[in-house]
């Protein structure tokens, strides 16, 4: 493995998005949940080769990893279906060899553009808008919160 | 070639409307997704019938319900008998769930038979996204075998996230890396994703070579 004239290790940087939009999972939990993923996909001693480590904020997370090994956290990363028992999807972006590079590649968060009760199925579900033609709704409930995702198109939201 | 997403099921099956994951998909860097389930006529989405059936009978009753050249038909697999019958029945694009079908349901006279009659072979990625241990090992297995044949007899296989939700849909780079896990080079992902299109426009009796 190539090594910088200080000795340190190489280091690629992965950016993700987290889908649903308004979701801002504990960091801590992301890392457990990218943990668990390489581990169970490519077992301990991949794993330890790849390295992972997470920072996340504002919708994003950066994954860092050793150079070689972004490949297998890609595919890791696109196994995790649920972050501290939340269920999330995690959209890899774009692979970065620093820092600054792809904090350039992080992108606001979409834009919500108006939010109001809708009843589908006698059930009344929070919508809410943002920009792409998105509709997330949120129904609230005693064992956590359930969500249905439609377009602005849809008649159920319209 | 287009892009396809061979088999997704949006609400009420899922929890996500046919438009949103049109939009998802596209976003996600398909050209089209094949939707069992849905409703409302959108751009992007050729519509798809699952036949489930525990007998060849009940298969071809149920395909004498759907109008001829109606969307992608396909049909959940069985044992090695019934996938050969399924074959060769007219109008069957797709043999979907090998992965949950005994060993030995796809051999090699099956997989001739698929390529005669161009039928495509879907493999399900959601069980690669959503399993683990054990159940993903054999599953990985079942895709490597079936992987093999596809390099010796070139059947066609169409690729499936099967997601009902926008959170199980995947983006084209994702499926090429989980692919690899069980050995399929780019140029063979790229092509099972837009087998469909040449799969629906059919062979022609009379091909037409340029010199």
């Amino acid at each position: 493995m190539s090594q910088l004239p200080s000795q340190r290790e190489r280091r690629r940087y992965v950016l993700v998005r987290f889908v649903p939009e308004g979701i801002a999972p504990d960091p801590r939990e992301v890392y457990a949940a990218v943990v668990e993923a390489c581990t169970s996909l490519w077992g301990d001693i991949v794993s330890s080769e790849i390295s992972p480590s997470v920072m996340a904020w504002e919708g994003h997370a950066i994954i860092r990893c050793r150079r070689g090994t972004e490949d297998r956290l890609i595919t890791a990363v696109s196994t995790i279906t649920r972050v501290g028992g939340e269920r999330i999807a995690l959209r890899t972006i774009t692979t970065s060899g620093t820092l600054h590079a792809i904090r350039s590649r992080m992108y606001p968060r979409a834009e919500l553009l108006w939010e109001r009760k809708v009843g589908i199925g006698g059930r009344v579900f929070l919508a809410r808008a943002y920009s792409g033609q998105k509709v997330d709704l949120i129904e609230k409930g005693i064992k956590g919160q359930e969500m249905l995702f439609f377009a602005d198109e849809d008649g159920e939201v319209r | 070639m287009p892009l396809i997403d061979g088999c997704i099921h949006p609400y009420p099956e899922g929890d996500s409307s046919l438009r949103r994951m049109a939009l998802e998909a596209r976003e996600l860097g398909f050209d089209q997704v094949v939707a069992a389930g849905g409703s409302g006529d959108v751009p992007g989405v050729l519509r798809g019938t699952i036949i489930t059936a525990p007998s060849i009978k009940e298969v071809i009753s149920a395909l004498q319900g759907i109008p001829r050249g109606e969307g992608v038909v396909m049909v959940t697999s069985g044992d090695l008998a019934f996938n050969r019958a399924v074959i060769g029945l007219r109008g069957v694009r797709v043999l979907r769930g090998l992965h949950r079908s005994p060993k030995g349901a796809f051999n090699h006279v099956a997989a001739r038979e698929a390529e005669a009659k161009g039928v495509a072979v879907e493999l399900d990625l959601s069980p690669l996204v959503g399993e683990r241990g054990i159940q993903r090992q054999r599953v990985i297995s079942r895709y490597r075998d079936l992987l093999q044949l596809h390099r010796r007899y070139h059947f066609a296989f169409t690729l499936a996230s099967n997601a009902r939700s926008i959170l199980a849909q995947r983006s084209v780079r994702d499926i090429v890396l989980l692919a690899r896990i069980f050995g399929m080079e780019e140029g063979e992902v790229m092509g099972a994703l837009s087998s469909l299109d040449s799969i629906l426009v059919g062979r022609s009796p009379v091909q037409v070579v340029r010199g």
